[in-house]
């Protein structure tokens, strides 16, 4: 199944890219998700998506199809064919 | 009309007028403006740009916190810094360009940051409190202030030309520990910016803060708003309070 990955600020600029489809085995979980695209990626976006537990870094917010998946129940949201997986990296005032 | 609201001189009617016209504003609405007081921290390209705008729109009194003196680097986006004032303190700059704008404002300085060992303190002034601070450990001192004192927190922030903004209403909502647990890794506190998106988001919290006072409209509550401004994507999403959030979990 085909899902779309949407980065903004600091993983935009990392990734290189704001938005791009990924193929996924059907049923996935978001975890496995952004572990697929973490592995496919260069260690840069590796080390900002993932901690060395190879769970979701704090701090990011996630978003599938607009709606927010705490980062603790990752591996349990399952993905849907056209899922809008949005990533969201802390960013600060000043 | 609340009778513990202060009264408006004809000078202030006079400068005031045009808000005034806004629906469900008026007098009373003027009135509850400088009653209220909002503590804004630090005075970046965000929060300089909020305390201009409140000054603006006569909040009665600010307590304005930043520390150290003005850097060339500030001056791209700190619209209450100036060149004139390079090297002296960034606290000083503001008021003056505060008063300047606005006499009537009350305005109270912190030469210093916030902190855990300030913030409750500092907060304990004011009616609202804006995030406008760039170190995480300021902001979260900032957000257990606000939960403890059940006081809202407009929290605004910007990287390259994305913003994003939401208020948090303790108890209610997400507050800041409850998006972010903890202290984000790879988070450097120098990123790239133009004043003009600081100060976009900034005149958005500026608006958050007066629709709290006087009532008008909906606040930005239980949504944050992302804003892309590469793509001028404006996107207002639904945010969760997190189970067992250790500064607003009990609440």
């Amino acid at each position: 199944m085909k899902v779309t990955f949407q980065f903004e600020a600091q993983l935009r600029q990392v990734a290189g890219v704001n938005s791009f489809d990924v193929e996924l085995p059907e049923n996935v979980s978001l975890l496995t998700a952004i572990q697929h695209v973490s592995e496919e990626a260069g260690e840069a976006l590796r080390e900002r998506l993932l901690t060395a537990e190879k769970s979701v870094q704090p701090g990011i917010m996630l978003f599938v199809n607009e709606l927010p998946v705490p980062s603790a129940l990752t591996d349990n949201h399952r993905l849907d064919s056209g899922d809008v997986i949005l990533l969201l990296p802390p960013i600060s005032g000043g | 009309m609340g009778p513990s609201l202060p009264q408006l001189s004809d000078a202030e009617k006079a400068r005031y007028e045009w808000q005034m016209w806004t629906p469900d504003v008026g007098e009373e609405g003027q009135r509850k403006l400088k009653a209220a007081s909002v503590l804004v921290s630090r005075l970046g390209g965000v929060g300089g740009t909020v305390a201009y705008y409140l000054a603006a729109a006569g909040v009665g009194r600010l307590v304005l916190a930043h520390a150290g003196n003005v850097k060339p680097s500030d001056l791209n986006r700190q619209l209450l810094m100036t060149t004139d004032w390079l090297g002296r303190p960034r606290v000083e700059s503001a008021e003056r360009r505060l008063r300047e704008l606005n006499p009537n404002v009350e305005i109270h300085t912190a030469a210093e940051n916030l902190s855990s060992s300030n913030a409750a303190a500092l907060a304990g002034e004011v009616d609202i409190v804006v995030d406008a601070a760039p170190l995480f450990s300021e902001r979260f001192a900032m957000n257990q202030a606000a939960v403890a004192q059940n006081k809202p927190l407009v929290e605004c922030a910007m990287y390259d030309l994305d913003a994003q903004l939401t208020t948090i209403i303790p108890g209610k909502t997400p507050c800041l520990s409850c998006l972010y647990p903890e202290d984000p890794p790879n988070w450097n506190r120098e990123f790239p910016v133009f004043g003009a998106v600081s100060g976009m988001v900034a005149s958005m919290a500026a608006v958050e803060v007066i629709k709290l006072i006087t009532g008008i409209g909906e606040p930005l509550v239980g949504h944050m708003l992302w804003i892309n401004l590469r793509t001028m994507d404006f996107r207002k999403l639904p945010i969760a309070r997190r189970f067992g959030c250790e500064v607003c979990g009990e609440l």
